[in-house]
């Protein structure tokens, strides 16, 4: 895939981000937390099998790589929501958004350094101006809660 | 605590991309997404029996399953896109299209939210972002 397109693609995923909660929050207003989570999965694990299906129309040919680190990925994400659940009632917003994405941020660089194995100042320069950027942007917000959260 | 916990939760996300990406390339991205989600059902049906908390019909809805839609395309998107940016540019690139996204539901006051026109601090922490995105880039 090309890069610009994946920019475009990454771009679009932001959008999709803060569209979820918003949608999940009303929902879960209106029917609870548990029940909108377990319907957020069931719709995506279907349009997930759906996509999935298209990808590979032939399902007898499929072969999942073995249980492994490969799976842990998943496994986070259930820790995740388990966590987030817990600090965002503890916390300012401005907390909620600003310190799960510097974490992302300097856990994502360290992994592209060991995936790579190259130190790009270039690339710190830019992250760290996108820190600030998101600090400024944060500092003077609204009370209101509209949270951002990363991936669910 | 909780401060840290949110540090750490940020922390644990990358790693997190990270994995699927590696599970994505493994077998697919389309693939990857389904066991993602295929677990994360399996999970939240245990919470709603442990909780005992019952479903009725109506909610399974559009209004109810949109947004299950719309995190399917973000995972399918995340685990596609991260072998081809790495870990710190998609997130980043992300993060401009959530703020660009909540800045517009904010001025147009959209889905509900209460209008909140964006102010300068917003659009000079929004140029920040995207210079430090071009570098990275």
């Amino acid at each position: 895939m090309s890069i610009t397109f994946s920019v475009f693609l990454a771009f679009i995923m932001g959008i999709l981000i803060v569209l979820a909660p918003i949608l999940n929050g009303k929902n879960a207003a209106s029917i609870g937390t548990i029940q909108t989570s377990f319907l957020n999965y069931f719709s995506a694990f279907i349009t997930a099998l759906l996509i999935s299906s298209l990808y590979t129309p032939n399902i007898s040919s499929l072969s999942l790589p073995p249980i492994s680190t490969l799976y842990t990925g998943t496994l986070i994400g259930c820790v995740v929501i388990l966590l987030l659940n817990w600090f965002t009632v503890k916390i300012k917003a401005f907390y909620i958004v600003v310190l799960p994405f510097i974490g992302q941020m300097g856990m994502g660089m360290f992994i592209d350094y060991l995936s790579s194995s190259q130190f790009d100042l270039k690339k710190i320069v830019g992250i760290a101006l996108v820190i600030v950027g998101l600090l400024i942007q944060q500092r003077d917000k609204a009370p209101q809660t509209d949270k951002i959260k990363p991936q669910e | 605590l909780p401060k840290f916990v949110a540090l750490i939760t940020g922390m644990l996300l990358a790693v997190m991309v990270y994995f699927n990406g590696q599970l994505s390339e493994a077998s697919s991205p389309a693939i990857s997404n389904a066991i993602f989600q295929g677990i994360g059902l399996v999970v939240f049906t245990i919470a709603l029996i442990l909780q005992k908390k019952s479903l009725k019909m109506h909610y399974f809805t559009f209004p109810f399953l949109i947004p299950g839609i719309l995190s399917c395309f973000t995972v399918l998107i995340s685990n596609t896109v991260v072998t081809v940016l790495g870990v710190s540019t998609m997130i980043g690139l992300s993060l401009f299209g959530q703020v660009s996204a909540s800045l517009i539901i904010d001025q147009l006051g959209l889905l509900g939210k209460p209008k909140n026109p964006v102010n300068k601090s917003q659009l000079t922490g929004l140029v920040f972002i995207a210079v430090g995105l071009i570098l990275m880039l």
